[in-house]
């Protein structure tokens, strides 16, 4: 594992990570590091914290201790959601949040909108370069939604796909962020196995073809032992095992964790 | 089959546009051979409520935000071009009303902006209440400072250009430049709203949260909403200052506020068609029925009853009618009825997708049809806007 990304930069690196909701410890001291290229699962029993370290990544809350680092800079204490896209974050959510009325083209296009140029003006007035720009990102937005098997949808609206491509289409519009740092929230939740299989080999796609770091929570386990090169193991907020697929499959703290918490 | 591919390109969507439009103009002008004062009026009036109800539709249908205080900023726009003409004479009438157009939207959009910014950090009902008081805010304002407004008594003898009484133009001029200003303002809105920013918009009404995190920086993009919708309801303001030449605090009051909302709602909150088309007809129907000026609420009301039980998204829904795509599905629509089983077995998606939309567009062309005489420049709009409308199918 390390010998594999020695020498390299994490793209993603979280050190001592915190924060306290009233008396509740939600995440306690979680450190990671996700390097180009590499899956990193995040897992342990619910209401561990995972969806919460995602909240801290995207400054949806303020952590009260810790620091994060996307590709070598240090984030900001105090910075808002839309700020962190732009320094190579990009997330999806465990419970699918899509624009529903809007086309799946339209909710990829609304992911370009930080990186696209023209002014008000020149939309409001439909020059040249509006139609120019619209264009070409029409076609990126294909190109993602391609990826995805969803180009055939490109008209529909979102509301109208099935549950498994509107996992996809959130994580195709994450993409369309352009992002160093991928963050999916449980992709597989609901999806049913033949489902499962396609989103992996996606996974796998986009992890050879974009050289982006990955973390993953997931809670279907042959998801994340198949793909995930590195695991963290959260319970209580707190991490209590790290280590390769097979390590943590025969670690006898996270046996119990999973144990313990299943009713 | 190919006919459906030359019209789907994009040059001939502005084609079909034009044609329509030329054949509207020339049905409208065979209806009415004299410009009549009431003509005048009455095309002036829904060449006024339109635009105010298509900048409403910006913020209460794109942003979803239900805003009761439009009035206060049409009533910003009115009382700055009064002023201006009061303290600016000019003699060239046409330069004059430009100018106030000018300053109408810089104002109005100054207040929108300024108002935006801790209004906007409320949502839903909060946001209706706050609004509904700024634009009583305004109108009592309006009546205090009456060493500058002229307190309730108004403001008198403004410059009339939009009014068939006008020297300079003529009634058949008014309503030329009424009509040109009405579909320059909604036409730079529906570009602004199909744009990146306007696809910015729906998303934070579709999903604040998803949206943020796909890099839209969610308070900034609705205070521009707000805006912008205040600036051309100011607009609108100042077209209505030019057409009575005498403005009085009441004319801005809640029951306008609302009367525009209704509008929108009537229209499907988000189409800037159904805006168009719904204003026109409450508009004309308000002036037609002014003997009935007491039941006009009820009539408004029961519209809107009417509406909620049978399509309760409004006309349109969150849809733009589009002459091209009416010319392309409603063919479609009858073939379909004859070939029932056979074609929707081998192609079941693509008849899926069809069938809605022909429904959908059917509808509204059967609306648009009854409605034709009246509409003529909310049609005009509707053309001009969907010039750019081509992509997507
Ligand atoms: N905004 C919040 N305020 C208070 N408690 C919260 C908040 N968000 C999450 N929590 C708590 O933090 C814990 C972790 O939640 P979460 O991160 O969603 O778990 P999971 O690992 O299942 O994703 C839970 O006990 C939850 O109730
Ligand atoms: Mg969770």
């Amino acid at each position: 594992m390390e010998n594999k990304y020695q020498g390299l930069e994490p793209l993603l690196r979280v050190d001592n990570l915190s924060i306290n909701f009233g008396g509740l410890k939600a995440v306690d001291n979680v450190s990671l590091k996700v390097y180009p290229g590499e899956i990193v699962g995040l897992i342990g029993p619910n209401g561990a914290g995972k969806t919460t370290v995602f909240n801290l990544l995207t400054g949806v809350y303020e952590p009260s201790e810790g620091s994060i680092t996307i590709d070598g800079k240090e984030m900001p204490k105090k910075i808002k959601p839309h700020e962190v896209v732009k320094l190579g974050l990009a997330r999806t959510f465990q419970n699918i949040r899509l624009f529903k009325q809007l086309t799946v083209l339209e909710n990829v296009m609304v992911a370009f909108n930080q990186e696209m140029k023209t002014n008000i003006f020149q939309s409001a007035l439909r020059t040249r370069k509006f139609y120019k720009e619209e264009e070409y990102y029409k076609n990126k937005a294909l190109e993602i939604l391609s990826i995805f098997d969803l180009a055939i949808y490109a008209s529909e609206q979102a509301q109208n796909l099935p549950y498994g491509k509107q996992r996809k289409l959130e994580i195709a519009r994450a993409m369309a962020t352009n992002p160093k740092v991928l963050l999916l929230d449980e992709p597989a939740a609901g999806m049913n196995p033949t489902e499962t299989h396609e989103l992996m080999e996606m996974i796998e796609y986009i992890r050879k073809n974009y050289k982006i770091a990955i973390l993953l929570i997931e809670h279907d386990m042959s998801l994340v032992m198949n793909i995930c090169e590195y695991i963290t193991v959260l319970e209580y907020g707190a991490p209590i095992a790290a280590g390769s697929p097979e390590e943590i499959a025969n670690n006898q703290r996270v046996i119990q964790a999973y144990l313990g918490s299943e009713d | 089959m190919t006919f459906k591919k030359l019209l789907m390109k994009k040059y001939s969507r502005r084609v079909v546009n034009l044609i329509s439009c030329i054949l509207l103009i020339s049905m409208v002008t065979l209806i009415t051979p004299n410009i009549s004062k009431a003509f005048t009026t009455i095309m002036i009036t829904i060449c006024i409520n339109v635009l105010v109800a298509v900048s409403l539709n910006i913020s209460a249908g794109s942003m979803g935000e239900v805003v009761l205080g439009q009035a206060g900023f049409m009533a910003i726009g009115a009382y700055s071009s009064g002023l201006f003409c009061k303290y600016v004479p000019m003699n060239n009438m046409f330069l004059e009303y430009l100018i106030c157009i000018v300053v109408a939207a810089v104002i109005a959009g100054l207040v929108g902006f300024v108002v935006g910014i801790p209004c906007l950090r409320l949502r839903g009902d909060y946001l209706a209440i706050v609004t509904l008081g700024f634009g009583e805010a305004i109108r009592c304002l309006i009546e205090n400072l009456d060493k500058i407004t002229g307190g309730p008594s108004g403001l008198t003898s403004l410059p009339r250009l939009l009014n068939s009484s006008n020297r300079a133009l003529g009634g058949y001029g008014a309503v030329l430049i009424a009509i040109t200003t009405t579909v320059v303002c909604v036409g730079c809105i529906y570009s602004f709203m199909t744009s990146r920013y306007g696809r910015a918009i729906l998303s934070i009404r579709e999903d604040a949260i998803a949206a943020e995190a796909a890099g839209i920086p969610v308070t900034r993009y609705k205070v521009m909403a707000f805006t912008i919708s205040a600036m051309f309801a100011g607009i609108g303001g100042a077209m209505f200052a030019h057409t009575i030449g005498s403005i009085y605090p009441s004319n801005f009051n809640l029951s306008k506020s609302i009367d525009y909302l209704v509008m929108v709602v009537f229209g499907g909150l988000g189409s800037y068609t159904g805006s168009i088309l719904s204003a026109t007809i409450l508009s004309y129907l308000t002036i037609r029925l002014t003997n009935l000026a007491a039941w006009r609420l009820v009539i408004y009301s029961l519209a809107l009853i009417l509406v909620m039980i049978f399509h309760p998204k409004g006309l349109f829904g969150i849809k733009e009618f589009s002459m091209t795509n009416a010319i392309l599905i409603v063919p479609g629509k009858i073939k379909l009825l004859f070939t029932k089983a056979q074609d929707a077995k081998n192609n079941k998606k693509e008849t899926i997708i069809e069938t809605e939309e022909v429904e959908e567009t059917e509808n509204n062309k059967m609306e648009a049809e009854d409605e034709e005489a009246k509409e003529a420049e909310a049609l005009e709009e509707d053309n001009m806007n969907n010039g750019g409308k081509s992509d997507g199918k």
